[in-house]
């Protein structure tokens, strides 16, 4: 698990959908964060970390609030569509609107649970006293 | 008749008017543009209080150009930006369009078959049938289709839906077409504005279950409430029918995540602020609102479309097992979709987020063995419980928008089901009511549990109470291959 001290996510009551809670000591680890946790919900448990990131992904967006989502949308793209869950990440670079980053995947486990998309409903990033925190409600 | 009422105090405010037996209204908060009325019995509401699904609810409310008021549904639930159940509508040309109105899942909707076959000539062959459906349909994350489509087809079945795959293909038959809601396809549907990632993730999707709440079910039809409907309908008591839930898939899914996106960029250039980023709207008639419209339409065909091909999978497994596959097509209902339609003088932008269209028998967009009796509205109750059908009325059109519920709605999180039952429970109690299971996941499985979801029976009986559709018959399932 490419774990970073001090992060952590954990899955809120919602009736329908997946809400996610993210914290983590800087930006840059909990958008690490987010992966794992999309990894995790999609898994329907914790899975291994690949050994390197290597696919580059670039984004930019409106906020870092909704980058945060484009972020997530683009890793469930690439899980829907390359038959692989990414749980690998290196941030090369991370403003309020853009991101460059290197992701890595492993072989996806069977069954996957369908997440349709991550959704702008509800999601902040947040600084707190012990670091950064953010709720984003996954479709599934 | 208005009579105040305030629920106890354990429930949470807002307060609420009753309107009728099953109808209440949000006493007007600001910012409200437009009442917000539920139609829901005392059970209902008490479970509806228990989520966010009235603040979604009033937040619908106060969108700019939302016209005569936001509807709940029976089933209402707390979803993202809409509740889940939510009906809104605005007026063409100039009024909003959100894809937060219709979901993700882009015409998720429901394909009832009616056979002649009564259930004790089905029954033995019961294990047989569903082990072939999830043998032939190809279902959960990441199982491909049998069949593929290259580009050329898969931009027709886009922009001409059903009619394409019957007339050019050979999927169904000419009879099929008329039987689905707008003839199996929205013209407005415009391959061109599907993204190159919603083309990626769908293009192997066509003819897929996918996962979540989809299935396919076998059921026996063991209560008929209305006799000369139901024989109208092809229905007739202790007959068997299957019933397919599923809708647009990938490609549905990444075109409302590609437009929320480009109307949350564009929603200040519009002058549009909204109370949840994920009700993000443009002007119908603007760039952005005919983009997604267009592509919107385009899934809603690909909906149509993977319907009708399981459909023809399913008639396949009966003709192999059962020795013909004569399945008559009863109806196919959307569920998630934004519709324009005709209320009076009025051209309205009716956004359907878990709700049915429900057309009364004065409808002429009804097929003809269906005029002056109502268009059929198809509701799956949770798995292991009784499906509904119903018929639209004309009154529904006066006071919902032409909508009805689309199911049972959830009545917990999937985190509280998985932890009241394990899926191996859940496969115990279907297999003692003598229903055989196919699904993969046990996990799936108990967040799927009927324990999750709302009483369904209740749900419709709301809908008949209000006047929105009568119901016509009761179907039980017997076999039921999940997504």
């Amino acid at each position: 698990m490419d774990a970073t001290v001090g992060s952590s996510h954990a899955f809120e009551e919602h009736t329908s959908e997946v809400e996610v809670n993210l914290r983590a000591s800087s930006v840059e680890a909990l958008f690490r964060e987010a992966a794992l946790a999309l990894a995790e919900v999609m898994a329907g448990r914790e899975v291994p970390a690949s050994t390197e990131a290597r696919e580059p992904v670039e984004l930019d967006a409106t906020d870092r609030d909704a980058l945060l989502v484009d972020w997530l949308n683009e890793l469930l793209f690439r899980t829907e569509t390359s038959g692989r869950l990414y749980t690998a990440v290196r941030i090369d670079r991370l403003t309020d609107r853009t991101l460059s980053a290197a992701v890595g995947a492993v072989e996806r486990p069977e069954p996957l649970i369908c997440v349709k998309a991550a959704t702008l409903h509800g999601v902040r990033i947040v600084e707190t006293p012990g670091g950064w925190t953010a709720n984003v409600v996954l479709d599934v | 008749m208005e009579t105040q009422t305030h629920l106890p105090r354990d429930l949470t405010p807002p307060a609420l008017r009753r309107l009728g037996e099953v109808e209440y209204e949000l006493v007007a908060s600001a910012g409200m543009r437009v009442p917000a009325r539920v139609f829901a019995d005392e059970v209902l509401l008490a479970q509806m209080l228990r989520d966010r699904s009235f603040r979604q609810l009033m937040n619908v409310a106060c969108l700019p150009t939302v016209v005569d008021a936001v509807y709940g549904m029976p089933d209402m639930h707390e979803g993202y930006g809409f509740p889940v159940g939510g009906v809104a509508a605005t007026e063409a040309p100039h009024g909003l369009i959100s894809p937060g109105g219709i979901g993700f899942d882009i015409n998720c909707g429901v394909r009832l078959l009616a056979s002649t076959l009564k259930r004790t000539e089905v029954l033995p062959m019961a294990e047989t049938l569903v082990h072939e459906f999830s043998r032939s349909i190809p279902a959960g994350m990441g199982r491909a289709s049998d069949t593929s489509f290259d580009p050329g087809q898969m931009a027709r079945v886009l922009e001409e839906g059903v009619p394409y795959l019957v007339r050019e293909l050979g999927f169904g038959t000419e009879e099929d077409i008329e039987f689905v809601e707008s003839g199996g396809c929205l013209p407005g549907g415009r391959a061109q504005l599907v993204s190159p990632h919603a083309r990626d993730r769908g293009h192997t999707q066509l003819g897929t279950l996918g996962g979540g709440n989809h299935f396919v079910e076998l059921q026996v039809v063991d209560a008929i409430f209305d006799a000369d409907a139901a024989s109208r309908l092809g229905l007739g008591l202790d007959t068997v029918t299957v019933l397919i839930h599923t809708g647009s898939r990938g490609l549905g899914h990444q075109v409302c995540t590609d437009h929320v996106r480009q109307m949350d960029r564009a929603m200040a250039r519009h002058g549009i602020h909204v109370e949840d980023r994920q009700l993000a709207c443009a002007p119908l008639s603007s760039v952005e609102g005919q983009a997604y419209f267009g592509a919107m339409c385009a899934a809603a065909n690909f909906g149509f479309c993977n319907r009708h091909l399981i459909a023809c999978l399913v008639r396949g497994v009966f003709e192999r097992v059962v020795g013909h596959g004569g399945l008559r097509l009863v109806y196919d209902v959307a569920h998630n979709t934004a519709k324009l339609e005709r209320y009076g003088d009025r051209i309205l932008c009716v956004h359907r987020k878990g709700a049915t269209r429900a057309f009364g028998p004065s409808s002429e967009e009804l097929p003809l063995a269906y005029r002056g009796l109502g268009q059929p509205v198809l509701i799956p109750g949770s798995m292991g419980t009784a499906s509904y059908v119903l018929l639209g009325t004309d009154r529904a059109q006066e006071i919902s928008f032409a909508s009805a519920c689309h199911g049972a709605g959830r009545a917990m999180s999937r985190g509280a089901a998985k932890r009241a039952v394990t899926g191996s429970e859940v496969r115990r109690q279907l297999a003692a009511q003598g229903i055989v299971v196919r699904c993969t996941s046990n996990a799936e499985l108990a967040e799927e549990a009927p324990l999750a979801y709302k009483d369904a029976a209740r749900v419709v009986d709301v809908v008949h109470r209000a006047g929105i559709a009568r119901k016509v018959a009761r179907l039980r399932p017997i076999g039921v291959v999940k997504g």
